[in-house]
Parts: structure tokens; sequence; C-alpha cells
């Protein structure tokens, strides 16, 4: 008991998910954090999870992708099915990419595709809703309540931007992703922010924000050193697992301007060195867009 | 007041407080609510007590310390439902959507309406404000018919709740407040005080009555008061007791102010994104097109308070020429006038208000800003200017950004820009008279008088590891927080960049080194600096962080220290210019020999107290003496050197290392007999 009593983690445990047991629907559920120290020293005691993402409009999905999932991308719901028993994801983060569309109101959608996302389903889910303050509302209170119980991790929170998350949180059980831009301070505001709204402290997960290795990925890095070392002294309000998605990764000049024949491998070397170095740098959760990615991933938090 | 009055309302009081006891003693049934997992929640809440039955009832009544609200709630709760369209007991679900749009902030207010209005009218335009200000209003009683009579759509997606035919149903109130607490702020059933200060705080809520009401209804809607809800009476029903009366047309307003209650906006209306994300992003001299201040034009920004009659909010003024009137790779003076109204405004809160600017403008795409007050270095990019940006969206940034942050303070705001030179160069000397008495205002506090100074981190996204500490007698390097602004920072943003630090045990007095400071900086700096001496320029200095008004640097063949400030372009005797020295030591590094400061530092009695004090300058440029005058003269005098003044060599009588030599020997400079620095 003393050696794992809460209080001599540097990082709080937060659990992803719930089970029938824990009021969900999951077949299993997954404890990030609990670290002691920093990442890969021989202290780790949270697992390092690897997140398919998903979307429910293609439209801005890079090629890459499409052409590689080929006919999934039109189907939510095989495509999360794929990604957890084809490409082996531990998770699936579902992008709400359609309310980026002008003039959204399709609500109702993004309550039945998280129920069939859901359902198609058995591990825990990552839910990303809106970016846009005219919709936020909506989108965040539809799938939390389809989501009730499931404890989904909804992001993101940003400090001018929080509130709908940690209410749908609040309201239905959820967790969120609060992420600053690249910095330190920030990040541990937002979670003050957060804790001030009521949000439980262990249902926050920082997300630092990244680019592309080589774009900016080292200032990420460095925060994320940061965050954790401030963790490791003692600083409750940074005490949280980290999530990292390099999103960008897939449209920098490199992958685009492939050779189409290399388009594949160049795509996954890109998304699979940013992310595994997200990882080194104290990440629980990384997110990925091909495929192929997570298998090589997997393979390598394997050995 | 009339005391007759005061008498009536405080007698029908009493006589429904009694009414409603003797009806809860001889309660029988089952006072139960449908759908939720909260029982009868106000009770829950305040007792712990789930009751079941009428003796339960009695039980939880009787815990509660007889409170009105339990004993209302559970003889409610033994009448049963209502029929459509009053609503009666909302089930926990609804309510959930409801706590979510308080939390989420798409409701920012609740309101609870009561009584029956004499003219219908009245209770409509009422309602309609209710709405278009994001509230979400409850009815109950004989409004709900005068509404319906009046043609007024309600229900919950019009944000109007008919609770009941009586106003009674009113309960139901505050048994969605219990529940709300309950869920969403982490209440505990049983502690009553918890709720009491979630409701107080949290919760913003207010009534508004209309005549009509029973005794124990005015018994009932009376005891909400402990919930922290302010009782507002219209058309002239009630007087007395703690009940405000008020206009109709004015309610809503007097609801919201007396419960700090006030709309919030979230997009800014201008042509470029607006984010933290951009902060740290500087505009090189290729991308610029179109700068101001910085050396080349006279420039300054100063924020006011007013007289709420003389700010238009939200107004933003252009005076002189836009940026589309100059060609790509122009410079401009600039004066950026902000004007603030508000009640709990005030002149104390100005500087650290006007700090943000630098902050704000950084968070435009296109836009960059560094330094304060009469200093700044503002430009706009060629991209943003190509995307339309103009001066004027400044401005409209300005004012949004300062009202989001800071709501509680800025009721309104206009922003002024003046591009015209001849107009800004006559509001320089204005300005500077403002700067000169903030900095005069703390002239008169000593560190010994404080047991707290106070950190500043705004800096930490340029300069990650670099840590103010602000003391009464050593201003932040910038020259624009003092420890009162630091102070008064915390207590508008307790979360903010400026905390208190406790200064701990003094391990060095001379030097300034403190025990608690070094916990503090240790901490906030990530580790990287674990010793600071808050009044040596050797031993553990202060790190810096980048925007220092001047630099103190030793120099060692004079045993003194020379000060360059930042507006002075040329080379100092160490034969480095002020910014080839400002890349050496900014960045949050401990640059042993080397100091940012503020200006008015220098005229400190902590000032490099280590190494001997003011005795230690040798050089200053003319600009810098010149800005000090009077005071520097007044500083030596009580230093007991007022000789000194003309024995401070300048870039006119030391322009190199050698002149400077010279200089000091032929004037007896006091440094060149003073220990020896190093």
């Amino acid at each position: 008991m003393s050696e794992n009593s809460p209080d001599k983690l540097a990082i709080r445990e937060v659990r992803l998910g719930a089970t029938r047991a824990e009021g969900g629907t999951r077949e299993v559920s997954y404890v990030i954090g609990g670290d002691r120290g920093l990442p890969f020293c021989g202290n780790d005691a949270g697992r390092r999870l690897v997140a398919l993402e998903i979307c429910d409009d293609p439209a801005i999905w890079p090629p890459v992708v499409r052409n590689y999932v080929g006919d999934l991308v039109n189907n939510p719901e095989d495509w999360a099915q794929a990604a957890e028993r084809r490409y082996g994801a531990d998770l699936v983060r579902l992008n709400f990419t359609s309310t980026k569309k002008r003039g959204f109101n399709a609500f109702a959608d993004i309550a039945s595709t998280t129920e069939r996302v859901l359902e198609a389903t058995t591990r825990p889910l990552i839910i990303e809703g809106s970016n846009d303050p005219q919709v936020d509302s909506e989108v965040f209170r539809r799938c939390g309540e389809a989501g009730e119980g499931e404890r989904l991790l909804l992001g993101t929170a940003e400090a001018d931007r929080y509130r709908s998350v940690a209410a749908a949180a609040l309201a239905y059980g959820h967790l969120v992703i609060a992420q600053s831009p690249i910095d330190v301070n920030l990040a541990k505001q937002l979670n003050i922010l957060l804790r001030e709204t009521g949000v439980p402290e262990d249902r926050i997960v920082i997300d630092p924000y990244t680019g592309a290795l080589g774009y900016g990925f080292e200032y990420s890095y460095s925060v994320m050193e940061r965050i954790r070392l401030a963790a490791i002294a003692g600083d409750d309000d940074l005490a949280m697992p980290m999530i990292s998605a390099p999103t960008d990764t897939l449209s920098i000049r490199e992958v685009r301007e492939a050779a189409p024949e290399e388009q594949d491998a160049m795509a996954v070397a890109w998304e699979f060195y940013t992310a595994y170095s997200a990882f080194v740098a104290g990440a629980s959760v990384v997110c990925v867009r091909h495929p192929l990615t997570v298998e090589r991933l997997k393979k390598v938090l394997e050995a | 007041m009339n005391e007759i009055e005061t008498d009536l309302l405080d007698a029908a009081i009493e006589r429904g407080r009694i009414r409603l006891d003797a009806r809860l003693q001889t309660l029988s049934g089952k006072p139960e609510y449908p759908d939720t997992a909260y029982a009868l929640p106000v009770t829950y809440a305040l007792t712990g007590i789930a009751v079941r039955d009428a003796e339960g009832a009695r039980e939880a009544y009787r815990q509660s310390g007889n409170n009105l609200l339990v004993a209302c709630e559970c003889l409610m709760a033994a009448e049963g439902a209502v029929e459509p369209p009053y609503t009666g007991f909302i089930p926990d679900t609804v309510l959930r959507q409801l706590g979510y749009t308080l939390v989420d902030g798409s409701v920012i207010g609740l309101g609870l309406i009561v009584g029956r209005p004499e003219s219908p009218d009245a209770a409509a335009a009422i309602c309609r404000e209710m709405q278009e200000k994001y509230l979400l209003t409850f009815l109950a009683g004989g409004v709900v018919e005068a509404l319906s009579g009046a043609g007024v759509r309600l229900g919950l997606e019009y944000r109007l709740v008919p609770l009941g035919p009586e106003s009674a149903r009113g309960i139901h109130f505050a048994d969605i407040l219990a529940r709300i607490a309950m869920m969403f702020g982490g209440v505990k059933p049983g502690d009553a005080s918890a709720l009491l200060v979630y409701a107080a705080e949290r919760a913003k809520a207010f009534v508004i009555v209309f005549p009509g009401l029973t005794d124990e209804e005015i018994a009932f809607v009376d005891s909400l008061r402990a919930l922290g809800m302010p009782i507002l009476t219209v058309d002239g029903g009630y007087r007395g007791g703690e009940w405000i009366p008020v206009a109709s047309g004015e309610a809503v307003q007097k609801g919201m102010d007396l419960r700090g209650i006030r709309v919030t906006i979230t997009a800014i209306p201008i042509p470029m994104a607006c984010s933290p994300a951009f902060e740290g992003k500087s505009i090189r001299k290729e991308e610029m097109y179109v700068e101001f201040g910085g050396g080349r034009t006279p420039a300054f920004e100063l924020l006011r308070t007013r007289p709420r009659e003389e700010v238009e909010d939200g107004k933003v003024t252009v005076i002189g020429p836009e940026v589309d009137d100059v060609p790509a790779g122009s410079a401009l003076p600039l004066a950026i006038l902000v004007d603030v109204a508000g009640e709990r405004m005030k002149p104390d809160y100005e500087p650290v208000l006007e700090r943000r600017i630098h902050t704000f403008i950084n968070y435009g795409e296109g836009s960059w800003h560094v330094a304060q007050r009469d200093l700044i270095w503002v430009r706009l990019s060629k991209d943003a200017v190509a995307k339309g940006v103009r001066i004027r969206d400044i401005g409209t940034l300005l004012a949004h950004k300062l009202k989001m942050e800071f709501p509680d303070h800025i009721e309104a705001i206009q922003v002024t820009l003046v591009t015209d030179r001849a107009k800004v160069e006559e509001l320089l000397p204005q300005a500077r008279e403002i700067y000169k008495r903030r900095d005069e205002r703390i002239a008169g506090m000593k560190d010994d008088d404080v047991e707290v100074f106070y950190s500043c981190t705004l800096c930490q996204t340029f300069a990650p590891n670099h840590v103010c500490i602000i003391t009464p007698e050593r201003p932040a390097l910038c020259g624009a927080i003092t420890w009162l602004d630091a102070r008064i920072a915390h207590e508008i943003t307790p979360s903010g960049a400026n905390q208190p630090v406790e200064k701990g045990e003094v391990i060095e007095a001379l030097r300034g080194e403190f025990a608690g400071v070094n916990r503090f900086v240790k901490k906030t700096s990530h580790g990287e600096t674990e010793r600071v001496s808050l009044y040596s320029i050797i031993d553990y200095p202060m790190t810096a962080c980048g925007c220092f008004e001047c630099i103190a640097a030793i120099v060692p063949e004079v045993n003194g220290v020379l000060i360059v400030n930042r507006d002075y372009r040329g080379e100092t005797p160490l034969g480095m210019t002020f910014s080839t020295l400002a890349g050496t030591i900014g960045g949050g590094a401990q640059t042993p020999g080397f100091l940012g400061i503020a200006k008015s530092y220098i005229l400190s009695e902590r000032f490099l107290q280590a190494e001997g004090g003011i005795a230690r300058v040798v050089w200053m440029p003319t600009s810098l003496r010149e800005e000090l005058g009077d005071r520097l003269r007044e500083r030596l005098a009580a230093a007991g050197i007022p000789e000194m003044y003309e024995k401070i060599a300048d870039e006119v009588t030391a322009p190199t290392i050698e002149d400077l030599i010279a200089f000091l020997e032929r004037v007896e400079h006091p440094a060149l007999a003073m220990k020896p620095l190093i």
C-alpha cells in the first residue's frame, strides 16, 4: 500500500473509459498517469496508449490517410471498429470535423455518431468536439449526453473557451483535455480555471500542443519536460498525465510532396518519430492518423 | 423607509412562517418527487436526509433549524404534480441540461418571477430583457397567465420556464439550485454551509416579486434570501424587510448588478486571429508594414479611469493617418489611450490593466509589442495589413480583451489611437506626469515594512525560467509593475502571474537574500535559479527577461557600474550598445556583473546596496540623467554625496573606456576609492 499510496505519485492517476461495472459499456478501462519520475527512467507506472484518429467528415482529412483506409472514411463506426480490431489501436479519437463547416447545425448527428461509434468499439473513446464558440455549447452537450457514464475524454478546453467542455464533463461524468499553447504557465492557469469551474483534478489531461518534428516539436518537448519536472517538484496544478496529438505531421511538405509510392512510408515515418518523441517527453497518450503508425508505435512500446 | 410598511411585511412573514410551521406539523401523505436521485433536493442538500414520509419531513425540518425552505419543499412535494403547460418539479435529466448551460456560460444567471403583475406588458418587457441578457427565468404564480395572455411564448426553449400556477411553486427554483450545487458544485448532501456558499457565489440568482402573494408565499420568498438571492419588488407591491423596491423597467439591471452578472463577449470582430499562441512570435523588420515607437517615433500607452458618462463603451477612435495612408516600412507616432469606467475600478488598478496592453497586442497574429509606458515599440506585419488589419483593429482588440479579462472591473471601455505627431507630442508630457505620480505613490514604502513580496512571471512566455521579485523598493525590471501594482494584480486575478512571496528568514541582509524568496524562485524558475540577492549585482543577481528599462553593468577598470537605458542607441564605454548588452543578459539567466533594472530602482535606497549603492554609478547617457534629473539630485543629497551628480560621466564626457578612466580620475569619483568590486 505505501508503495502505491497516491500521495507519493508525482502524476495523478486518471481513468479513461468505464466498464459495465464502472457505469459504462466498455470492455476495458485504462489508468494513465501514476508516474513517480521522468519517463523511461525506470519509474513508469502508468501505461502508454496509442489512439487512432478518425473523423465524421473526411473533407479536410489528410489525403494519405484517406487513400490508405479507402471507404472507411465515409463510415465512422466501421473506421472505429477497424482501428481497434484491424490496426490495433488502444483507443479511438473521434474528431467531429463536420462542425467546421460554415453554418453547421446538424446537432442530432453528433449524438447519433457518438452512439454508433461507442456501439462499434469496446475500448475507451476520445472525442474532439467543435472549436467554434458559436456551436460549442450544443456540440459538447450532445456528445456528452450521448456518452453519459462512459468517461469519455473530451477535447479540447482552451483558456478562452473551456466552459462547454467543462460543463459536459461535469454534467455527464467525462474527462477533459486541457490544451495550452506550448506554455507551462498557461497550462497551469487553465488547470486552475477548470478546477474553479468544478472539474475534479483527476479528470484533466494536459495537452501542451505540438507541431511536427522539425517544425516546432522541440518547443513542445521542452514544455512537456518542464511540466513533468514541475509536477515532480510538487506542483499539484501540473500533476496530470499528458496527451499529444501531432496532427500537423501529415500536412508537412515532406509528406505532401513525397512520390506516390513513398507516401505511406513517409507519412508513417514522420508520424512515428514525432509521436514517439512525445512519449519520450512524457506523454501518456499519443494520437496518430495513419493506421500503420499505430502498429509501429505498439511494436516499439512492447519491445 | 416607512416604518409602518416595514412592520407590515415583517408581520406577514411571521404569519406565513407560523402557518407553514403548523401545516408541516399536521402533514400526512408521502412527500416525494419523481425522476430524481436527490430526494427532496433542498432538504437533502441542507440536512443530508432523504425524506420519504411525513415523519421524515418533520425530522429534517427540525434538524435544519426550522428552515422554511425545507418546510415549503416538503409541503409542495406532498401536493403532487401540476398540469401542462406548467412543469412543476423538473426531473434530473432536464436539470442536467440546465446546469450544463449555466457552467458553459450560455446562461449567465437565473431569475425567479412570482406574483401577479398589474400590467402584463411590464412583465413581458422584464422577460424579454432576461432573454436578451442570457438569463434563465422561472415563473410561478399569476405571472404565467398574464404572460400567456400577452402572447409571450413560454417553455425551456425560450428560457422562460412556467413552474406552476401558484407562487408557492417557486420552491422548485430552490430545488433546482440545490441540485445544480450537488451535481456541478461538488456540494455534499448535508453540508448546508457549502450549499449556501455555492448559492451565494456561483449560482447567480435573483427574485422579482409582483403583488398578490399569500402570507405563506411571502414567508417562502423571504426565506430565499438565505441562498444569497436579492428580492426585488416591483409595481410598489411590497415594501419593507430586506426587500428592495425597484421600478419594473430597472428590475433586471438591478438584479444583475446586485449579483455581479455581466454579459460577456466571445469573438473579437477583427480580421486577425487573436490567441496566446501568437504571443511569442516577433515581427522582423522585413515582415513589418508599419511600426510605432521603438526610438524611431514618439509613442506611449496610457490607461485611465474615467467617469462612466465619459466613456462610450466599445468606441474606437483613430486620430491621424491610418496604415493605408502610409507606404510599407513606415514609422508613425502612436498614443494608445484606453479609457475605462466601472464601479469597482480604482485608479490604483490602472498600471496593472495598462500592462496587459503588452500581452494583448502580442496575442494578435500580426501585431507585436514590446516595453511599456513611453518606451513602447509596436509593429504590424505586412501579412496582417494585407488581410485588412488597421490601427483601428488594435483598438478593437484591446477594448474586447480588456473587458473579457476584467469583467468585474470594466463596465465600459473606449480606445483612442493617435498617430498624428503633433497630437502625440502634445499628450506625451501629460502621460509622463501620470507615470511619475504612480511612481511616487510607492515612494514612501520600505522593504522592511512588509512581510510579503510579489512575483511576476508575465514574461515566462519569452523567458521561461525568469522570475521577477518585486519589493516596495525594487519594482519589476520593466518599470511597469510596482509592489502595489503586483498586490492589486493578485487581488484582481488570484491565479495570475503575480503571486505573493513570503520573505521568510533573512539569509544575508545587506545583499537582500531571503529563504522564502529563494524557495519561491527555485520553484518558479523550474529549478533553474536557486538563490537570488535582491540588492546585489554580483552575488546571485536577479535574472532578467528582456523587458528591462535599463541595464546596469560593472566596469572593472574603474571599480564602478554604468547604466544604459533602452532608448540610448549609441555605444557605452564597454564597447557595447544597449541591444548588444541586452542580448547577453536576457532570457532568464543569472549573469553576475549585469542587471536588468527599472529606472526608478536607480533612485532606491536598496540600489546595489551590497556593492555600496548609488556611489558606484560612474556613467549613464545624458538622456537618462536628465530624465532622472532632480530626483537623482535629491537621492544623491540624501546619500550625503550631492556633488556626485556632476561626477557621473556620459556619452559626451566619456565615450570610451579610456575617456571614462581619465574623467573619473579628474573628478575624483568616489567609486575609485571604494572596496574593489572583484
